[in-house]
């Protein structure tokens, strides 16, 4: 087990150093002065300021010493300055508005956790019948609505079906949690129905899967009663595919989470990107793009680390 | 798709072309029929689609109104006779839009995912055909892009390189490379450890000869499968681009702009504005991912069932 928590986290650092590279070529892909040109038109900076600016960023220099002088900054936690912030150091930024995403995260993987595992096991114990039929439908539904829509309509309907306004100005967690959670729970279900019905899919298959092996026949055999052999025997088993899944489905939980922090007017980091990008903050954007990554690639590490765990096939592989 | 390295000698037998040689010859046109049979949902998906690429390619010819007029005494009509899909606020008719808008998402979709899955594709299969340090760093670079929310490289590539749908399309190859070369890439593997590659190997055929005349036609499926899964992905990314206010601008309509910020606030009056576009990209899409699940019930018989 050493070796392979060893041999990850090696792999996880040469990541975090790939994605520094990538972010910055994300951002710096178009030549510097261009950059510059553009930030002249948004008409937000004075011309002798342009200047300037082209001296700090270093744009006039060459890509790869501008990457070196980022990355040493970087490793200082020194994420660059904002172009249009005042006291221009980002990462305060950034730092607020972390624990609105990290927690619209948690609400949405924990409903998606809940919602897709249980309605899967139905699903796969109950095959063929309405109700696999009716858990299919909304898995169908739940992969293929976009996100920002199902959003949209809930705000449009959301009174006149549930009787409550879906939308409210932010009120952080610390300042009050009960109306913080009304708020952040209309986007966590959203964000939950999606990654829900991957997980459903994932639960069903994988729980199909091992309801044939052997070893299930064998304790059904042996006289275990359906319950135990279905939850030790077989749901044990069928976790393992599920739990790689929510590794590589954190990204895009992220993504969903710009769309409906934007919406639901959350002062996230997906909408601190958003405007980043819209007012072409590209300090802002390759900082709150790094850390995202960053976390990320961590929550895939961990997932990593359980897959290795609970399957010792993968560790000696 | 962990458990393909397991299962692949156990379902060997039952692959596709032992089929034609084992069974009695049929004509195309039965195998069809015989393959929707088995696949009811599938066969009623690509129905759908079908319908909807066939409706917007005559767009022109069948949508009840210019798109692009504005008729101001018309504005805010819910939907009847005259407007079948009611008006948006600028008395534009809500039908004609979807079905305009249809052509330039769903030429945006395909054009993205066959250059996207394609590039993915040969770098996947490169990767893992060469094994070793190359597949190594491939790997983690695709590790390190699927790190980044793929909203948030998607929008800062579309407003690097300007707004239009040509750039929508580059930033959106650019977004589904990685996955597709992780897809692609791991069959390859699968693949490589046959037994027939090794032959290949043994009576002197050359890297690209094996590459090309072995591994490709035996990937080919996988490659099928994946670009009828990402091509839903698509969409749903296109369509939160122009959401976002971001992509292809206005008066042009996509189904993603019709929902846009700028619409937004003309919801509350007009809820159909809202509600059209966003039930038409659900089919679109379900119809998608159900073609892709029964293609790959067809053309990955190891699957099944998955």
């Amino acid at each position: 087990m050493t070796g392979y928590i060893v041999r990850r986290l090696i792999g996880a650092a040469f990541v975090l150093f790939l994605l520094t590279i990538v972010v910055f070529l994300m951002v710096r892909s178009m030549p510097g002065d261009a950059l510059i040109v553009k930030l002249g038109e948004t008409g937000r900076i004075p011309d002798e300021q342009l200047e300037e600016l082209r001296d700090e960023m270093g744009l006039d220099q060459p890509l790869v010493v501008q990457y070196v002088n980022w990355f040493s900054g970087l490793v200082q936690l020194d994420f660059g300055d904002s172009l249009i912030h005042e006291g221009r150091d980002i990462l305060p930024y950034i730092l607020r508005a972390l624990p609105v995403t990290l927690q619209l995260a948690v609400y949405g993987l924990a409903f998606g956790l809940v919602m897709g595992i249980s309605v899967g096991i139905l699903s796969a114990v109950y095959r063929g019948t309405a109700i696999d039929l009716v858990a299919r439908g909304i898995a169908v539904f739940g992969l293929a609505a976009p996100v920002f829509w199902v959003g949209l309509v809930l705000i449009l309907y959301g009174s006149l079906w549930f009787g409550v306004s879906v939308t409210r100005s932010y009120v952080s967690f610390a300042d009050d949690p009960w109306v913080n959670t009304q708020i952040m729970i209309w986007p966590a279900l959203i964000l939950g129905l999606n990654l829900g019905a991957q997980i459903m899919r994932y639960t069903r298959s994988s729980m199909l899967e091992v309801m044939k092996q052997d070893y299930i026949r064998t304790a059904s055999a042996k006289g275990l009663p359906g319950r135990i052999v279905l939850f030790r025997h077989g749901l044990r088993n069928a976790f393992i595919p599920v739990i790689t899944l929510v590794g590589t489905q954190f990204a895009f939980l992220l993504s969903g989470s710009v769309v409906l922090e934007v919406l639901f007017r959350l002062p996230g980091l997906g909408r601190l990107t958003y405007e980043a990008i819209l007012t072409r903050d590209y300090p802002a954007i390759q900082g709150a793009a790094l850390l995202i990554g960053t976390f990320v690639v961590l929550i895939n590490l961990l997932v990593d680390l359980a897959y290795g765990y609970l399957d010792p096939r993968v560790r000696y592989g | 798709m962990a458990t393909d390295e397991h299962s692949t000698v156990a379902a060997r037998g039952t692959n596709p072309q032992d089929d034609t040689i084992l069974a009695p010859r049929r004509s195309r046109i039965q195998k069809l029929g015989l393959i929707a049979r088995q696949n009811p949902l599938a066969a009623v998906a690509t129905v759908i689609l079908i319908t909807v690429v066939a409706a917007s390619a005559a767009a022109p010819i069948v949508s009840p109104h210019d798109p692009l007029q504005h008729n101001l005494g018309d504005n805010f009509i819910s939907p009847g006779m005259e407007y079948y899909l009611g008006t948006d606020n600028f008395g534009r008719d809500v039908l004609s839009r979807l079905l305009h808008g249809a052509q330039l998402s769903l030429f945006i979709a395909f054009a993205a995912t066959f250059m996207g899955v394609g590039a993915g594709s040969v770098i996947g299969i490169v990767s893992g055909f060469a094994g070793g340090w190359l597949d190594l760093i491939i790997q983690r670079f695709v590790d390190a892009i699927m790190a980044i929310p793929g909203l948030i490289l998607l929008l800062t590539l579309v407003m690097i390189m300007g707004a239009g749908a040509s750039s929508v399309i580059v930033a959106l190859t650019i977004f589904i490379i990685p996955p597709s070369v992780r897809i692609v890439r791991g069959h390859t593997m699968t693949v490589s450890n046959e037994a027939y590659i090794d032959a290949a190997r043994v009576i002197g055929a050359s890297y690209t000869r094996i590459l090309v005349r072995y591994i490709l036609p035996n990937v080919f499926a996988t490659i099928i499968v994946a670009a009828s899964v990402v091509i839903g992905a698509v969409i749903l990314a296109e369509a939160a681009i122009g959401f976002l206010g971001l992509g292809v601008t206005e008066p042009t309509p996509t189904w993603g702009n019709m929902l846009s910020v700028g619409a937004q606030q003309h919801m509350e009056q007009a809820p159909w504005m809202a509600i059209t576009p966003g039930v038409l990209i659900v089919i679109v899409v379900g119809a998608f991912n159900l073609l892709g699940d029964g293609l790959r019930d067809v053309l990955d018989p190891r699957l099944r069932g998955r």
